[in-house]
């Protein structure tokens, strides 16, 4: 009754990503995921929100999250300011790509993101490689924001900022033009995470962004207010 | 009375060990699950049974035999239950799988030692128990009973501590009671502390005894409802999974009117094309829904219709809890009647003042919605939908 016909990507990342699924907090908590990722991965795992305003051209391109690599810092991006359900699809479609290994080089992968991630002729540099084939619908003002906020995440952990885009080692980002196996693959386990969430509860996700959200949102979230 | 208390106990242990059983493929934790219930079961049968134990004498020859079935089905079952608690807090598989060989190599151990003194007739409980919790027996013995004994009291004592946490920082209601009740029902650890307790006035016969009496009735039967409750509050847990099912069928079946007209107007939004499970397609739906508005907000003309909904739903008197979900309706309706190119640029959007800040709170106001879009939302004439 509750099974699915197997074989298929959503059956068989729930098999690969059991024991995140199975250690997920309940009720989800941002930083306790990013706890259970680091365990799970042995990098140093942060989620920071983009704020509203700052960020503006990502949010203009549909860029909703990042998932960026420095060589100190996993960084799960996402914006602080969108319904708190599609802020937790953001985080986990980001700790779905860092799980599931699509930072890596094309030859230390296997099958599905192997080929999606085949270096493309006209880009020599493996960052710019990524960038351009995950997000590469991106201005250079959205690129340049990118690099912003990664140093904005650095230095508030107190690591060294970057110096542009060569210091990064992948980026990834969910947008809504983007529809690559990589992109698909990291849906179907962010699906699978948010379904874990839903049956269980959620304890803190962001509460001063929510509430700044409905301070500065205007209109889409006061209706009935005078303007 | 105490069958009947044994029997009333057993049935659902039985019922809810048997329907767990064809879990155990699922991931090793479920598997430990399983492998305690069972056994536990199979404990809780055998040691009440005088007939089958003088049975199983009479077709061995061994007279300690009884006694090391019953022990050993105890012992895997509370190490079971040992190991599946330690797990939980175990980070990752390969620990996960050292904790519980450690585990089960304390228990091993412990079986064979007991097993080899009770078929050896070294240790026999049958022998050495002269009282409810009374034994009278050599030192080797009384040491051997008194660490049999300490590790059934530890592994209630430490599950009781784990399930009572657990119960506090868990959320859903049916798990938290169901832990609640796991926590209670290992009060049947009290005949393992009481027979500790007496064994250091049993074994050195200087001391003197506690004055606490225990009845023979109850110091049979104490362990049973304890059992039952456990197995229940094992089982509640589970109930929320069709609890869960349910209403995702239902909130599905509510937004799926306006997530279809959402798809077939922006293809773009579809994430996942493969069959997805009732509680991962909600979900899906729910992210390509709040996509799409994402595009839809950030249309120039979005704004005048929004207002233009507002006005039109506060003329329509409607009730006030349907009032936002009505406008959002509205909204949607006559932006897809235009089917603007969304292209280009994006918009954040959120929801009412009315909707939660979860996931269930979100699923709900987008389901209001899509109650409303389907009801046929209020049309919107002005310019500002002619533009």
């Amino acid at each position: 009754m509750f099974r699915l016909p197997r074989r298929t990507l959503y059956k068989q990342l729930q098999r690969e990503h059991a024991a995140l699924l199975r250690q997920i907090p309940d009720p989800f908590n941002v930083d306790q995921f990013c706890v259970l990722l680091r365990r799970l991965t042995g990098r140093n795992v942060v989620a920071h929100p983009f704020e509203l305003g700052r960020f503006s051209r990502l949010d203009a391109c549909g860029v909703g999250g990042l998932y960026i690599r420095t060589s100190d810092l996993d960084i799960i991006g996402y914006a602080g300011y969108v319904p708190v359900p599609h802020q937790l699809m953001m985080i986990f479609h980001e700790a779905a790509h860092l799980v599931c290994g699509h930072y890596r080089e094309p030859e230390a992968r296997q099958g599905i993101a192997a080929q999606t991630m085949a270096p493309s002729p006209t880009s020599s540099h493996p960052m710019l490689r990524i960038l351009t084939r995950s997000i590469g619908g991106l201005d250079d003002e959205a690129k340049s924001q990118i690099v912003q906020f990664t140093n904005l995440v650095q230095q508030t952990h107190g690591l060294p900022l970057v110096a542009g885009r060569s210091d990064i080692e992948a980026v990834m980002g969910r947008s809504l033009r983007d529809r690559g196996p990589l992109e698909k693959e990291a849906d179907a386990l962010a699906m699978a995470l948010g379904d874990r969430v839903r049956r269980g509860g959620l304890q803190s996700l962001n509460p001063a962004q929510g509430q700044a959200l409905r301070e500065l949102a205007g209109p889409l979230i006061h209706p009935y207010r005078d303007e | 009375m105490s069958s009947a208390i044994i029997a009333l106990a057993l049935v659902p242990m039985w019922i809810i060990a048997l329907l767990r059983l064809p879990g155990i493929r699922r991931s090793p934790r479920h598997f430990l699950i399983a492998v305690a219930l069972t056994s536990g079961c199979l404990n809780a049968t055998f040691a009440p049974q005088p007939a089958v134990h003088s049975w199983l004498i009479q077709i061995s020859g061994l007279p300690g035999l009884p006694f090391a079935a019953e022990m050993a089905t105890g012992i895997i079952a509370l190490s079971a239950v040992h190991g599946w608690l330690l797990m939980g807090w175990a980070a990752d598989r390969r620990e996960s799988m050292t904790v519980l060989w450690r585990t089960w190599a304390v228990a091993g151990a412990l079986i064979a030692i007991t097993s080899t003194l009770a078929l050896t007739q070294h240790l026999n409980s049958a022998f050495t128990y002269h009282a409810v919790g009374h034994h009278h027996a050599s030192p080797g013995q009384m040491i051997t009973l008194a660490v049999y004994e300490g590790y059934l009291l530890f592994v209630f004592v430490s599950a009781t501590i784990f399930f009572t946490l657990l119960a506090r920082t868990s959320a859903s209601r049916l798990t938290k009671t169901g832990l609640y009740l796991m926590a209670i029902g290992n009060f049947g650890g009290a005949r393992s502390a009481y027979t500790l307790l007496y064994l250091v006035p049993d074994a050195l016969p200087g001391i003197p005894s506690w004055p606490w009496p225990w009845s023979a009735d109850l110091a049979a039967v104490i362990n049973y409802p304890g059992y039952a409750l456990g197995f229940i509050g094992l089982a509640l847990p589970a109930l929320a999974l069709p609890l869960h099912w349910h209403r995702a069928r239902r909130d599905l079946r509510l937004i799926s009117p306006l997530w279809r007209d959402l798809r077939t107007a922006y293809p773009s939004v579809i994430r996942i094309h493969e069959r997805l499970p009732t509680g991962a397609l909600l979900i899906a739906a729910v992210t390509e829904i709040h996509d799409a508005l994402g595009l839809l907000a950030a249309w120039p003309q979005s704004t005048a219709l929004l207002a233009e909904a507002r006005s039109a739903v506060e003329a329509a008197d409607l009730p006030e809890d349907r009032l936002e979900a009505a406008a959002y309706a509205a909204w949607i309706a006559a932006a897809l009647a235009q089917k603007p190119d969304l292209s280009s640029e994006h918009s954040t959007w959120t929801y009412g003042q009315t909707a939660q800040d979860d996931i269930p709170g979100g699923i709900s106001w987008i389901a209001a919605i899509a109650r409303e879009y389907s009801a046929g939302p209020l049309p919107l004439t002005s310019n500002a939908t002619a533009s």
